[in-house]
């Protein structure tokens, strides 16, 4: 049987690296919405909708 | 107790592995969904284009349905009115917020190729001994993708999609070849680049046979990308500590050259979850949530780390 020990309540290195807070992962997220939308205010979808929608010569190899 | 384990084993084994080849190839047909425009030999123009996918998939390809993140992105910095692409950053980065590398494993089009090709029953070689070659696909992120455009620009203004242009061999095989097969027009215009581009297509195919995944390892500055995501992304890989018998099955198993035992969100792992399917105690699990389990490490784990 394993006896808790007072090592044991801390966690490994390989543990703490990978330890990450939740609410670091939901304001990560809510930056890049932000992100997103400034984007889209500026235009940028209209920028890619007329590129991808036109064939790219350079991404074909034509150049 | 075998049997608890092996029970354990199969619940472990996860639906989700084991149905990662048809996820792929779902994924694939959705990123290509106008698959009549292959014959029409032209790109589909539809309203979705405005949007990214996920993985490295050419918006060129005559049936994609939505554009390729790093062409769009090439496509902003490189315009006379913006440098930095803050709606491919911020699509991107919820993408990887929410699955980090997932995306490698499961939703790109090209890893899928990737996986395909190394299932040829040829020799197959370790990427151990060249890890270093690893941070090219960062040198591709942050100068190729992300410079370039913005430093060498035309006398409008206008930087060009370098890393489409000379390096990316996704446009040649789903825009190119498929383009100059069914229009005549684009068959004559055809020059070096195209066999230049040509050519790392073939480099990267041979490659992929003999090696796992090589161009998701050494040049894909969309993998770079989400590998900084890897950490705080909502899917995660668990290791149980108390269950784990360090027997290193899951390293050997792991294409990526990973050790999950050492991290659980290493930036090469594209979450496969081969090391999951390898491992004989089902140590391992995976989970996509709001919060963080608590985990209770064996001491045999801690000795060894504190070694």
């Amino acid at each position: 049987m394993n006896i808790p020990s007072k090592k044991q309540k801390t966690l490994p290195r390989s543990q703490k690296k990978r330890a990450m807070p939740s609410w670091f992962r939901v304001v990560l997220l809510v930056l890049a919405i932000f992100l997103l939308l400034v984007g889209i205010t500026q235009g940028e979808g209209v920028t890619i909708f007329v590129k991808a929608t036109h064939l790219c010569l350079e991404c074909v190899g034509i150049g | 107790m075998n049997q608890h384990h092996n029970a354990e084993q199969q619940e472990n084994k996860t639906p989700l592995r084991v149905r990662r080849g048809w996820i792929q190839a779902i994924s694939t047909l959705l990123s290509n969904i106008h698959l009549a425009n292959f014959l029409k030999g032209r790109v589909h123009q539809g309203p979705l284009k405005q949007v990214c996918v996920p993985g490295l998939n050419c918006y060129s390809c005559p049936a994609a349905t939505a554009s390729c993140p790093i062409g769009a992105y090439q496509a902003v910095a490189g315009s006379p009115k913006h440098k930095i692409s803050f709606y491919v950053v911020g699509l991107l980065s919820i993408f990887g917020v929410l699955m980090g590398r997932f995306i490698c494993g499961f939703l790109c089009p090209f890893g899928w190729l990737q996986d395909l090709l190394h299932r040829i029953p040829l020799k197959k070689f370790s990427t151990k001994k060249v890890r270093p070659l690893r941070y090219i696909k960062y040198f591709m992120l942050f100068f190729v993708v992300g410079l370039m455009p913005i430093l060498f620009t035309n006398v409008a203004g206008m930087g060009e999609p370098y890393f489409c242009k000379y390096v990316c061999p996704q446009g040649v095989l789903e825009g190119g070849i498929p383009l100059a097969i069914a229009n005549p027009g684009i068959r004559a215009a055809l020059g070096f680049l195209f066999s230049w581009k040509t050519a790392i297509l073939v480099a990267v195919i041979l490659l992929s046979i003999l090696f796992y995944r090589p161009f998701c390892k050494w040049l894909c500055p969309l993998g770079a990308f989400y590998s900084f995501f890897n950490r705080v992304s909502f899917f995660q890989y668990h290791v149980d500590f108390d269950k784990c018998i360090d027997c290193g099955k899951c390293a050997r198993a792991c294409g990526m050259d990973v050790d999950i035992r050492n991290n659980q969100a290493h930036p090469e792992c594209i979450r496969c979850g081969e090391c999951e399917k390898a491992c004989p105690t089902g140590a391992i699990s995976h989970h996509f949530r709001f919060s963080k389990k608590k985990t209770t490490p064996s001491l045999h784990h801690d000795q060894e780390h504190s070694n």
